[in-house]
């Protein structure tokens, strides 16, 4: 018996540790997007202090979120967005139209970071 | 590198936790859905071991899931004969009263050659010998021989006697099991006088083996070991 009410235990803890990591992956996934189009806002703006300020404010977001990289399960997918986000940091700071590339590229990485981890039925299958 | 080992290391522990979890029957017998969890957590517990860039985590969960469940139907199994039923089946006769059930054998897709095969590895080389042949749910055949090719047990040739205890390991490499001690009935004091009687100290004991009835045989450590 002691093992069944282990075993249920066990299940219902990663069932729960499994639904906050979505949770948790969604919203920083949309706090990534917003800054995101942050960086592209105030580029257009041509306020460039503001843009490479919130360039680092997203590579250091990205850099925070690596700490935990268990929340990210292909290694790859995150080294692209690492290359991203580094790129955009980089253009800020040069003032090169490519950034706005780099950012809706960024943005597609980032939409897709968020939909792996979303257990959709079509996903599951 | 230094990743790959600590993940082994892991990985290790849990499978071990895991298979702890399912419980003494797992390592003797297996169900078909045991046989799945057991094949599933062999191939899981590999892919993280060996591929670093995919995070462990994703090891540890489908594999303690699998055992979780499997605990859980078993425990179901336990309360529910129909779901026991429904997950392993029933055991199925195959030979009834010396007559070969040939419509059963094909629905268990049991060929002529695997019952043969079963009969031999019991020792049986004569189908007239067998009584009742069961397929168990591990697939196992099981067979009733005819009384006539039974062995004689004490009870046929009216030899009586006692059922005898088992002797136990009592004193191991020197250091003395208590529990054992205890579960016979014999005491400490019983220990210090049969050690006193062949002039051994418990340190000098390699093996010692008693019964509830005290018989005792003593093997005493080897010079230098």
């Amino acid at each position: 018996m002691s093992r069944i009410i282990v075993s249920i235990v066990i299940l219902t803890l990663m069932s729960v540790g499994c639904f906050i990591s979505v949770k948790v992956m969604d919203n920083f996934t949309y706090k990534m997007s917003q800054t995101v189009s942050r960086v592209e806002e105030t580029f257009e703006n041509g306020d460039s202090g503001e843009c490479v300020a919130a360039a680092e404010e997203l590579k250091q977001m990205w850099y925070d979120f690596m700490d935990f990289s268990i929340l990210v399960n292909d290694l790859g997918h995150a080294v692209e967005i690492t290359s991203s986000v580094a790129e955009i940091e980089s253009f800020a700071r040069d003032n090169n139209n490519e950034i706005y590339a780099a950012c809706d590229r960024a943005q597609a990485q980032i939409k897709m970071l968020r939909d792996t981890q979303s257990p959709t039925f079509w996903k599951i299958l | 590198m230094a990743v790959v080992l600590i993940r082994a290391v892991i990985l290790y522990v849990v499978i071990t936790f895991s298979l702890r979890l399912m419980g003494k029957r797992q390592l003797g017998e297996l169900q078909p859905s045991e046989l799945v969890v057991t094949i599933l957590i062999s191939n899981i517990a590999s892919i993280p071991v060996e591929d670093s860039s995919m995070p462990m985590i994703m090891g540890v969960v489908p594999i303690l899931t699998l055992v979780c469940l499997d605990v859980i139907i078993s425990g179901i199994m336990l309360k529910s004969a129909k779901f026991r039923k429904l997950m392993i089946g029933s055991p199925r006769v195959i030979i009834s009263e010396g007559m070969i059930l040939q419509r059963e054998m094909r629905r268990l897709r049991y060929t002529v050659d695997d019952l043969v095969e079963a009969m031999r590895e019991q020792q049986i080389f004569d189908i007239n010998e067998i009584h009742y042949a069961i397929v168990e749910t591990t697939g196992k055949i099981n067979f009733l021989k005819k009384k006539d090719f039974q062995n004689a047990e004490k009870q046929d040739i009216s030899c009586g006697g006692s059922t005898e205890n088992p002797p136990s390991v009592i004193i191991r490499d020197g250091i003395t099991d208590n529990e054992q001690l205890g579960l016979l009935g014999l005491g400490m004091g019983w220990l210090k006088q049969q050690l006193r009687e062949n002039d051994v100290s418990e340190k000098q004991v390699f093996l010692m083996v008693a019964d509830k009835n005290g018989k005792n045989t003593i093997i005493k450590r080897q010079e230098g070991m």
